[in-house]
């Protein structure tokens, strides 16, 4: 993206000899950010309990951590996030990869998937519930049913571009259809794979919490709601907090394999 | 003709699929409590398009988009700008807006419920928050991408720098800009319609929400195609828009 | 690494397939004699006490049922898992949400009463000017959501006022608590424990209570449900499942000083404050039987909207079925 300009930055201007600048204005502007929270907090300027001291969150996070009740929701959340990221995945890479692979059957269903990826996907928790019921089954299937579109988009366009000159030689050493599609489009369009697990990484994430937040009994998204129903906006900024974290893990994970499967990419091509 | 072909295909799926619903439903292997007849729920969306209730739904939905859309407008492009014409601050923020806008910052509606009260106040900040960061990346992201080949052409010819800027890198980077524009508007779509739902409140997301309160399923599955119509012609349109100012 | 990676992730996928098989199965599986019950709101003592004392003291297992409790934000939360068989009983639902569903083809009975009478009140801020209910007229006032208990309650209390209000759908506790806080609304509703130890302190002010209304105090404004299948393959169990929950309903009455620290301890709140709370719950308000004031909710309920046309006396009878109480 702007690799040319950060790397020009981060070696030449330096804070103190040693800082990049660009590090600085980002550590001074989180800083302002939370000094500019906590003199709300204390003036009082917005309703009191809404806006607590920074301490005041930062040690319900401790407490959280600590106390032990954050982690069995945590594990109930990383399992409906799992499955549902893992059954996104399946789905989308495989319909990816038939459907991309037909320029027909591409122009038929890329429309709809596109329409469909833009649509909110919340709206369609009732029928999760409906079907699935109360429990993990329908926050693992609303994070599913997020994460399949950007996946499935991401896959059919890697499918679109895999290099014709590679099919051709595999279809003239007589590759049956599956040997095909596991090992010239597989590889080939692993780096698209990777960007749609990022996307559908993402939006599952957010999909799964939502999930929890509307109607669940377990997880960081109903330990969230949960405080916000008692009232106790600490804990809740607490929990967001954690929730943040883990998403911000969840996207470096893949931001990584993301850049290990782009440079990989470079020396299949020639 | 292939392209009639594709969509008469596209057009015999969905029919198949609906006509598979409609069977199971009326067989009762699905139960109408949980899927709705597509029969039951076209003349449900009648019956509310006809009756007024879902333009009038659609109205608060897209007044509340545009709201906040314009608000990030406004915003994002500033902001944008301002990023890209002190280069330090663009890289800095660059990191960490990527990290915001990747993160589940939709989760923080709560807080917007607290300040603003259950009201569409607190949808528009969550739209506004949801849709400006595109912008803001798509204004920067369009002027650093302009090729400086243009720059120069530019300066040799003794223009001055303003001009340079609204008649060579402006248009220059305008594919990007509305690209994170668009990007940015479906982004606030999708926050203020799952705002919507999620607290029931303001146009379309509530009538699914509220349907689904009421056990009116029906109506529950004829706000959610009313949605997908509606993302659906967001899209198209603005496809075609962004094909334009190519 | 071609091999590899595609073997590696047909490998995962297969594995991924055969988790969401075991997970699903999982989450669907019940033994038998496993009753799942949707209630709504957490810690009240209607909700949540009964239930607590039956575990506690060995009543449902007696009975050889085991209890799977889902605690729900209130309203279709607990009534759709009931309707579409997700749980077998659904506890604490307002009348009127269970009428309308029954009019689009529920199989839902109403078993029980939860609540009869008015439990929840009306406050405002400490410093408001208004005093009693009748300075609220012409002012901003909260309730839940459109057609809930709250609602009806609010729009009666001000025709037996004789007052003019502006309603408000405020929506839960929490959020009525910001709005009265922050202006939006004059006053806003809660129900006890929540707010009571505000109400003490004198940061707010109760304005309007069940007891001022004599003339509500005999209507059940929420009920308790069940799937109806479930009941006509399981009368056995439902059966025990009541003398099980009426057997802890009475401990519970029978051993206040006992069982009003647990509530205490359970909401996280000082034992007066729990000693006040229940007082806006009297033993005869909890009682499972009869569901009074029917006939007048089924009118509210279609001048709301909830349902199409009032229900005949043929559907009610069908619709509250009260034979798995213990006599």
């Amino acid at each position: 993206m702007d690799a040319e300009a950060t790397r020009r930055f981060q070696t030449q201007r330096h804070f103190l000899g040693k800082i990049p600048d660009t590090a600085v204005i980002q550590g001074v502007s989180i800083l302002a950010f939370l000094v500019l929270w906590e003199a709300v907090s204390r003036t009082g300027i917005i309703f009191k309990e809404l806006v607590p001291s920074v301490f005041t969150v930062a040690v319900r996070v401790w407490n959280l951590l600590a106390s032990g009740e954050f982690w069995p929701h945590l594990w109930i959340s990383l399992y409906e996030i799992g499955l549902g990221f893992a059954v996104a995945a399946v789905i989308g890479v495989g319909l990816g990869i038939l459907l991309g692979a037909h320029k027909f059957w591409r122009n038929v269903s890329e429309p709809v998937f596109l329409y469909l990826a833009a649509t909110p996907k919340i709206i369609f928790f009732p029928i999760c519930l409906m079907l699935l019921g109360l429990d993990t089954g329908s926050k693992m299937a609303i994070g599913a049913l997020s994460g399949f579109f950007p996946i499935v988009i991401c896959t059919m366009t890697g499918a679109r571009e895999v290099s014709p000159v590679l099919l051709r030689v595999a279809r003239s050493l007589r590759a049956s259809p599956l040997q095909i599609y596991t090992k010239v489009y597989f590889p080939a369009i692993l780096r698209h794979l990777f960007a749609g697990f990022r996307l559908g990484m993402g939006v599952t994430i957010i999909g799964t919490f939502l999930g929890e937040i509307k109607l669940s009994r377990g997880g960081l998204g109903f330990l969230a709601i949960g405080f916000y129903s008692q009232f106790n906006l600490a804990s809740m900024y607490a929990v967001i907090v954690l929730i943040f974290v883990l998403a911000g893990v969840a996207n470096w994970i893949m931001g990584i394999l993301l850049a290990r499967f782009s440079r990989y990419r470079g020396t299949l091509e020639t | 003709m292939a392209r009639l072909k594709v969509l008469l295909t596209r057009c015999l799926f969905i029919a198949a699929a609906l006509a598979m619903i409609q069977i199971l439903v009326s067989r009762g292997t699905l139960s109408p409590l949980i899927v709705s007849k597509p029969t039951a729920v076209a003349l449900a969306l009648w019956q509310e398009i006809a009756g007024g209730e879902i333009p009038k739904l659609f109205l608060i939905t897209m007044g509340e988009v545009a709201i906040s859309f314009g608000i990030s407008l406004v915003l994002g492009l500033g902001v944008g700008y301002f990023l890209w014409r002190y280069e330090r601050w663009g890289v800095a923020y660059e990191t960490l807006l990527g990290a915001v806008f990747g993160s589940p910052i939709i989760l923080v509606y709560p807080i917007f419920l607290v300040i603003f009260g259950r009201s569409p106040a607190a949808v528009i900040a969550m739209g506004f928050l949801s849709g400006c960061i595109p912008i803001i990346l798509g204004m920067r992201d369009g002027l650093v991408g302009v090729n400086r080949t243009l720059v120069r052409v530019g300066q040799s010819l003794n223009l001055s720098r303003r001009v340079i800027f609204w008649k060579i890198q402006l248009p220059a980077a305008a594919p990007t800009i509305f690209s994170g524009m668009r990007l940015g508007f479906t982004f606030t779509l999708v926050s203020v319609i799952g705002v919507e739902f999620l607290v029931e409140i303001g146009g379309l997301g509530k009538m699914v929400s509220a349907a689904y309160s009421r056990f009116q399923i029906d109506n529950m599955y004829a706000g959610i195609t009313a949605i997908i119509l509606l993302t659906m012609i967001f899209i198209a349109v603005s496809y075609n828009l962004q094909r334009r100012v190519k | 690494m071609n091999e590899k990676t595609s073997k590696r992730l047909l490998t995962l996928g297969l594995v991924a397939i055969g988790f969401l098989i075991l997970g699903v199965s999982l989450a669907q599986a019940q033994t038998t004699n496993t009753i799942r019950a949707t209630v709504g709101q957490q810690g009240l003592w209607d909700t949540t006490m009964a239930f607590d004392t039956g575990e506690k003291q060995g009543f449902f297992s007696k009975e050889g049922v085991k209890l799977d409790i889902f605690y729900t934000r209130g309203g279709a939360e607990t009534l759709q898992p009931v309707a579409t068989g997700n749980a077998e009983f659904g506890w604490a639902n307002g009348t009127f949400g269970v009428l309308g569903a029954y009019e689009k083809g529920a199989k839902v009975k109403i078993v029980s009463a939860e609540f009869t009478g008015v439990d929840m009140f009306w406050y405002v801020k400490g410093d408001s000017p208004s005093k009693s209910f009748r300075d609220l007229a012409g002012k901003k006032i909260g309730f839940s959501s459109a057609g809930s208990s709250t609602h009806l309650v609010l729009l009666r209390m001000a025709e037996l006022s004789g007052i003019k209000i502006e309603p408000v759908a405020a929506g839960g506790t929490p959020d009525n608590y910001t709005a009265v806080m922050t202006g939006q609304i004059a006053a806003g509703w809660s129900v006890p424990p929540q707010r009571i130890e505000d109400v003490k302190k004198g940061t707010l002010r109760i304005v309007a209570r069940g007891s001022d209304f004599p003339d509500l105090q005999g209507i059940t404004f929420r009920v308790n449900i069940g799937n109806a299948d479930y009941l006509k393959k399981n009368p056995s169990v439902a059966r025990g499942f009541f003398r099980a929950y009426q057997k802890a309903l009475d401990y519970n009455y029978d051993n206040l000083k006992t069982v009003i620290p647990e509530f205490a301890k359970l909401n996280k709140i000082p034992t007066e404050i729990a000693e006040e709370s229940l007082k806006f719950h009297p033993r005869k308000g909890v009682a499972l039987a009869p569901v009074a004031g029917l006939e007048y909710q089924v009118e509210k309920a279609v001048e709301f909207g909830f349902l199409k046309q009032k229900l005949t006396q043929q559907q009610l009878d069908d619709l509250v079925d009260l034979s798995y109480l213990p006599k």
